[in-house]
């Protein structure tokens, strides 16, 4: 049985194939078409979608440059010459002097140069490539300090220590315990003591000391040189 | 996407951009030659600017629970190298004016102030060198290849735009003017920064590169509004003349869009204004792009995708800073992908 109605036909897409970008809009056949007198209101539609257009674009540009670099970083894993530093990636990089940044190849040359003198002046003589307060003859793996921490308080507390490798242990101090972006008094800076084995720093946090973080840095005693930091969180 | 905490954000700025620059000042010679150099070198650190870099730097490493004297040196070099490339950058932009004032080739000649540029780069390595004292040998030259790998990234970046402007290349797509805003935005602003923030504040302990994501985002952002701020902001607050960007060409994500976009007659007239020099390039024919830029939703398309790079940047900033403790930096981290396009 037929319809009384006629048929509704959809009228006919201007274009011909899928827009994959909708940045790009199919070109147009007829004449240009006046600007519109309400910009916003008129491209209200082209504007729909730009949102996720751009974040999926993006995702795809770093995922992409995400990519090349493990790709860069796998090459420099697999070549024996290159391994040793962490962005040698200069295939494309002009050898001379760049007029686009001249940093970069005094930089380049610099690391070069200074990258083998560190590692082998630091393993025996204090020099100037050494951090201040390191034992001369001490390398990280050898002087990773055993740390002892012991807390009086009535509340509970959570202390974390770090003391950069290769320090010389000897003589250090703590600077007070500062809280973190609140007023409160400071901890009073914990006693750190050497023995022949481990590092003992004591930590004494007052009954009403306001719950919070408290964080402080560790000196050498004769130069005030950084040897670590002290973090203590009060619940 | 939450809206800005502006105070705190505000807060955070001036109390790290504060403390970088006394120590920043304490790194400028006070030597001769003065008129010609040091005096100069110290121009456009002089003259303010929101400290965001630095800022960023500190408070990375502070969120994990690091002091800021560990990193207040590195924030110091990014600032200084900051500035170096701005004064390099307005040469090659053939920039008038910077952070409401006459760009210094303008004042200085472009000899002069291509030489301080230099200058300004070198000293930023010292506060690299002095890391050795607080942060150790082996941290303190890993921040250096990580300064290095910044200035190689910034500088093909910028080879891309000005290649595209010499050329007047018309056919770049979005995804290339994403490429290139990684490179020559995003490495130095927000990138770096959150790198070495976390090399420093975790001792090394966490790979560098699960920041690139959170920092591509965010620097996206803030360079899309910040190219926004530059047609359609405040011209006393904005530091430079206002729709400049189109007088110097720049392939802007509006441009990039309007391009794409315009009719055959529009964009015919449109290749031949930028390839037109600077100085034959008149007042009527920036209004007229801005013009046809806001006929075909350009500057709302523009918009609409820095907000959604916002929030992409407010996703990755939870993968990966959301197990860290709350704290004042943690929450300002939190901030920033809304602030970046919030701010005018």
């Amino acid at each position: 049985m037929k319809s009384a109605s006629p048929r509704k036909k959809r009228t006919p897409p201007e274009r011909s194939g899928p827009v994959r970008n909708p940045m790009t809009q199919p070109p147009r056949s007829g004449p240009e078409p006046a600007a519109p007198r309400d910009p916003i209101a008129a491209t209200g539609a082209a504007v729909c979608g730009a949102l996720e257009n751009g974040v999926h674009t993006a995702y795809a540009v770093i995922d992409e440059y995400m990519r090349r670099g493990h790709d860069t970083a796998r090459s420099i894993f697999n070549d024996p010459i290159r391994r040793d530093s962490m962005n040698d990636d200069y295939g494309n990089a002009p050898g001379g002097f760049t007029p686009i940044n001249p940093l970069i190849s005094f930089t380049e040359q610099w690391l070069m140069a200074m990258r083998p003198l560190s590692q082998a002046m630091s393993a025996f003589l204090p020099n100037p490539w050494q951090q201040p307060g390191m034992h001369p003859f001490a390398t990280a793996a050898r002087v990773a300090p055993t740390v002892s921490v012991k807390i009086s308080s009535t509340c509970p507390v959570e202390v974390t220590a770090n003391l950069h490798p290769g320090m010389d242990l000897a003589g250090l101090v703590s600077d007070p315990l500062r809280a973190d972006g609140v007023p409160a008094t400071p901890i009073e800076p914990p006693e750190i003591i050497r023995d022949s084995r481990r590092v003992l720093i004591s930590v004494k946090v007052a009954d009403k000391q306001p719950a919070g973080q408290y964080r402080g840095l560790i000196r050498r005693r004769a130069d005030g040189n950084v040897a670590g930091d002290l973090t203590v969180i009060v619940s | 996407m939450k809206t800005a905490d502006e105070n705190l954000v505000s807060s955070v700025l001036r109390e790290y951009g504060d403390a970088t620059r006394s120590v920043l000042f304490q790194y400028l010679p006070a030597a001769e030659p003065r008129r010609y150099l040091y005096d100069l070198v110290a121009d456009y650190p002089r003259r303010g600017g929101r400290s965001f870099r630095p800022s960023l730097c500190i408070a990375t490493a502070r969120a994990f629970g690091t002091p800021m004297e560990m990193a207040l040196r590195t924030a110091v070099s990014i600032e200084m190298m900051h500035n170096a490339m701005l004064i390099h950058d307005d040469v090659e932009d053939e920039s008038e004016q910077r952070r409401g004032k006459p760009a210094m080739h303008i004042t200085q000649g472009v000899p002069i102030a291509i030489n301080v540029g230099d200058m300004l780069s070198l000293l930023a390595m010292r506060p690299l060198l002095d890391n050795r004292a607080i942060l150790g040998s082996e941290m303190s030259l890993r921040i250096l290849e990580e300064t290095e790998r910044m200035a190689r990234e910034s500088a093909e970046g910028q080879a891309f735009e000005l290649g595209w402007r010499r050329d007047n290349v018309t056919d770049v797509g979005e995804a290339d003017y994403l490429e290139m805003v990684l490179k020559k935005t995003c490495w130095l602003a927000t990138i770096h920064p959150s790198r070495v923030g976390v090399l420093i504040g975790t001792r090394g302990a966490v790979d560098p590169d699960r920041c690139i994501r959170f920092g591509f985002f965010l620097g996206a952002a803030f360079q899309i509004q910040d190219d926004l701020l530059n047609l359609v902001g405040d011209a006393h607050s904005y530091g430079k003349e206002l729709g400049g960007d189109i007088r110097e060409r720049k392939r802007t994500l509006m441009l990039i869009h309007l391009l794409a976009n315009a009719g055959a007659t529009e964009r015919s007239r449109l290749c031949s204004i930028l390839s037109e020099s600077r100085e034959r390039r008149t007042d009527g024919d920036v209004s007229w792009v801005l013009y046809r830029m806001d006929a075909h939703g350009s500057i709302d398309y523009a918009r609409q995708v820095a907000h959604g790079l916002a929030g992409a940047a407010q996703h990755e900033f939870n993968q990966l800073y959301g197990h860290l403790p709350d704290s004042r930096d943690k929450r300002f981290l939190e901030a920033l992908p809304a602030w970046v396009i919030e701010r005018n």
